[in-house]
């Protein structure tokens, strides 16, 4: 049997376990039938292996040239080198929710077989839930879009990976968002099933908390990483534009960082309990708004996928669960009060809650700015888009209070505060804010929001650090406090990270640019760089063209570099694609594209220089640690 | 009690500050823009700088390279518009690629635009290639 024929049998066979696995789960729970029950978890899993099979065999289909496979011929050719390839597999709609089934079938699986003994009382009603979105994706594969769907004739070559995505970060970046966005499924799963069951006492989040770390980790490093790509891959100067498919990844982003935080509110304190279940019901809901968004052609993006029939069938599933979900914690309501209620305003528990107000307060500004446009043709017939100012000016405010909170937390104690605790805990990190805001004015710094941003930095990361050196004095040493209390200074960790990136963030305030034309020989400036055009270099691959313009970069009359950025022309996709040179340094990047280069050697070339960009790319490796300390906690420790 | 009226209110403040905040970020320059098609601008003009898009295709023999500047006309099928930019054009930029110019009407007939991105059809998936 050739790999078509068995990918699509094989598809049609995890479409009917996961159909199965819903219903048999859905029977066991309410018929009390542990069999049934059992027999679902097996339909689960059988789904899950057969699903990765498919994943396994597009994969080799990719590498063995199979172009009677239609997807094949697509996005890859015989000249694709071997390192890109299996990036074909999210060049495409169909090899991506391909993917995306896989990767939620692994982490449904994977949840509910190292669950089924602890939270037998669950687990059921979870597997239902993972059954069937399964089964959607699954079903729409099958009877959509099927990625091994075959052409004829079988042509000799196919048509080529976009030389876009033969990136190392294009090559990362897809897959850690859907590891991301997929994840978010388990925690969704037993929110549901908690809400069915009535009963919301902590267990359903704390026996899910790793799998919703790991997910909310994967999804900022992947959104942290197509930053990157875009920076480094698309020649604009900039790493996010606010473009409705870097939303999409964005919103349930803001959503999952604000249950990780609210969380601890209902563990330490019972409170909040309605509001954690909306949040995650929320999150999951706008990670299938996302894939619908970029899959439905519903807005205009730079890079909206592409119209396709999936979206008319994704908008039902996000309906469906959306308004499902929330019906369903309506009709629980009254069972779920809190145990307590707030103390005092001035409290760590009220940070908390002000901390999610503003989570959720970002989250709805950017699913007003990306859906604004489509009620607005719906009232008027005018067609709009929102641009970058709109998120900018709403964006840099809120944020800013955020991070604020992120210093203040920590300083504050549980329950209430006393005038006196608060005086002795915010003296220090407070004054650290002002001074650095005054010695950044008198330095003659001229925006406000940059120092104010750099006056936070310096609070936030004294208030984090002074947490670390409390911890350090009463537990005797830095690393047993942390090894003693993972979340906690894991937590804070990432919190560090993020003190790093709005510091970069800070940067784009001073950033500068021009273009210019010049020939061989000429120079130009920019900030304090001389860029002397030394010569042209012009050559070919077997895959493309290179046209180079060999630029010599000196600073105060000396040499410190040599870049080189080429505009070459992709031979089998008959395109040209820009690649930048870059000088980074931890005080601004130089960062150089040819946009033009004429027969005669003539280049048209823009330059930038970015301040602290540096800092963004620090930031989220130092939160990565972060993450992985607080991955390393075990279960049922308490905060 | 009181502590929880107490967060009510200072939450009321912050969501009608944050509210607020977007009602007035929508209004400001820059933060939206009409999308039009080059047929619908030759038909009703707009108003000179009133921020607006332009989607369509690249005319073939229209692009101009003065310099910096570079002019071009799209084209929707319905009717045409001549656009000039400064911009550094986006490398998939050519003939009868479809773009999308952001900026005002200076004068009727003629658009500058601010930026020029392409709606690159090849980037994830080749759009008339294979057809969805």
């Amino acid at each position: 049997m050739d790999i078509a024929s068995a990918g699509r049998f094989l598809l049609y066979a995890a479409f009917a376990g996961a159909l199965m696995a819903s219903m048999l789960s859905l029977l066991g729970y309410r018929r009390k039938n542990l069999g049934a029950v059992l027999s679902g978890q097996r339909a689960l899993i059988s789904s899950c292996i057969l699903t990765g099979t498919c994943l396994v065999l597009l994969i080799v289909a990719l590498y063995i040239h199979d172009f009677s496979i239609g997807y094949v011929v697509s996005y890859t050719s015989r000249s694709t080198p071997k390192a890109y390839t299996f990036t074909a597999l999210w060049a495409g709609m169909e090899g991506s929710l391909l993917l995306w089934a896989s990767l939620t079938a692994a982490y449904a699986t994977t949840a509910v077989v190292m669950q089924r003994s602890r939270r037998a009382d669950l687990v059921p009603v979870a597997t239902a839930v993972f059954g069937s979105v399964l089964a959607f994706f699954l079903g729409l594969l099958a009877f959509s879009a099927n990625p091994f769907a075959t052409i004829s004739p079988i042509p000799i070559d196919g048509k080529g990976l976009t030389p876009l995505l033969q990136s190392p970060f294009m090559a990362i970046h897809p897959v850690l968002l859907y590891l991301g966005l997929t994840g978010l499924i388990v925690p969704f799963g037993f929110a549901v099933s908690a809400l069915v069951r009535g009963r919301l006492d902590p267990r359903w989040f704390t026996s899910t908390r790793r799998w919703t770390v790991l997910a909310w980790s994967f999804l900022t490093l992947g959104i942290i990483l197509g930053g990157a790509w875009a920076y480094m891959e698309l020649g604009w100067g900039g790493y996010w534009a606010w473009d409705p498919v870097e939303n999409a990844s964005f919103l349930p982003w803001l959503t999952a960082t604000a249950f990780l935080h609210s969380v601890m509110i209902q563990e330490r304190r019972g409170m909040l309990k309605v509001w954690n279940v909306a949040l995650i019901l929320a999150t999951y809901s706008l990670s299938l708004f996302g894939t619908f968004l970029t899959r439905s052609g519903l807005l205009v993006s730079v890079h909206t996928f592409s119209e396709s029939p999936v979206g008319k069938y994704l908008l039902p599933l996000l309906g469906f669960v959306a308004v499902g979900s929330f019906a369903l914690l309506g009709w629980r309501y009254d069972r779920l009060r809190s145990d307590r209620h707030l103390d005092s305003v001035i409290s760590r528990e009220s940070a908390f809650m002000f901390n999610n107000l503003l989570f959720v307060a970002l989250a709805f500004t950017v699913l007003w700015g990306t859906i604004y446009p489509v009620l607005v043709e719906a009232t008027n017939g005018s067609k709009i888009s929102v641009g970058p100012p709109f998120f900018n000016s709403v964006f840099i405010p809120t944020g800013l209070a955020l991070f604020a909170l992120s210093g203040v937390g920590p300083l504050v104690a549980w329950r209430r505060a006393s005038t006196r605790s608060l005086r002795r805990q915010f003296a220090l990190p407070l004054s650290m804010g002002m001074i650095t805001i005054v010695s950044l004015a008198i330095s003659g710094m001229r925006s406000w929001a940059a120092m104010f941003a750099l006056g936070l930095c310096a609070f936030v990361a004294s208030a984090t650090l002074g947490e670390f050196v409390s911890g350090a004095r009463a537990h005797h040493g830095l690393l047993n406090v942390i090894r003693r209390n993972k979340r906690r200074y894991g937590g804070y960790i990432v919190h560090l990270g993020v003190v790093l990136i709005v510091l970069g963030f800070s940067g784009n305030a001073f950033r500068q640019s021009t273009t210019t034309t010049i020939k061989p020989g000429m120079s130009f400036k920019i900030g304090d760089y001389d860029i002397l055009y030394a010569r042209a270099r012009t050559f070919s691959t077997p895959e493309k063209v290179v046209n180079m313009a060999v630029m010599k970069v000196a600073r105060n009359g000396k040499d410190i570099a040599t870049l080189r950025p080429q505009r070459n022309f992709h031979l089998a996709q008959r395109t040209p694609q820009s690649e930048i040179g870059l000088r980074t340094s931890l005080v601004e990047d130089l960062y150089l594209v040819l946009t033009r280069m004429d027969r005669d050697t003539t280049a048209t070339v823009r330059a930038w220089v970015n301040p602290l960009v540096a800092w963004v790319w620090i930031g989220a490796f130092i939160m990565s640690i972060g993450m992985v300390v607080i991955l390393a906690e075990r279960e049922g420790v308490p905060a | 009690m009181q502590s929880r009226t107490r967060f009510v209110i200072a939450a009321g403040i912050v969501v009608s500050a944050i509210v607020g905040l977007i009602i007035w970020s929508l209004t400001g320059t820059g933060a939206t823009a009409y999308y039009k098609t080059p047929g619908e601008l030759s038909a009703a003009p707009i108003n000179p700088g009133t921020r607006v898009r332009v989607a369509g295709k690249v005319v073939a023999g229209s692009v101009e390279q003065l310099g910096e500047t570079t002019n071009f006309t799209v084209t929707d099928g319905k009717g045409e518009i001549a656009v000039t930019t400064k911009d550094v054009l986006p490398d998939t930029f050519g003939t009868g690629v479809e773009v999308v110019a952001e900026g005002t009407v200076t004068e009727p007939g003629l658009f500058t635009a601010s930026t020029v991105l392409a709606k690159c059809p090849s980037k994830f998936k080749a759009r008339v290639a294979s057809g969805g």
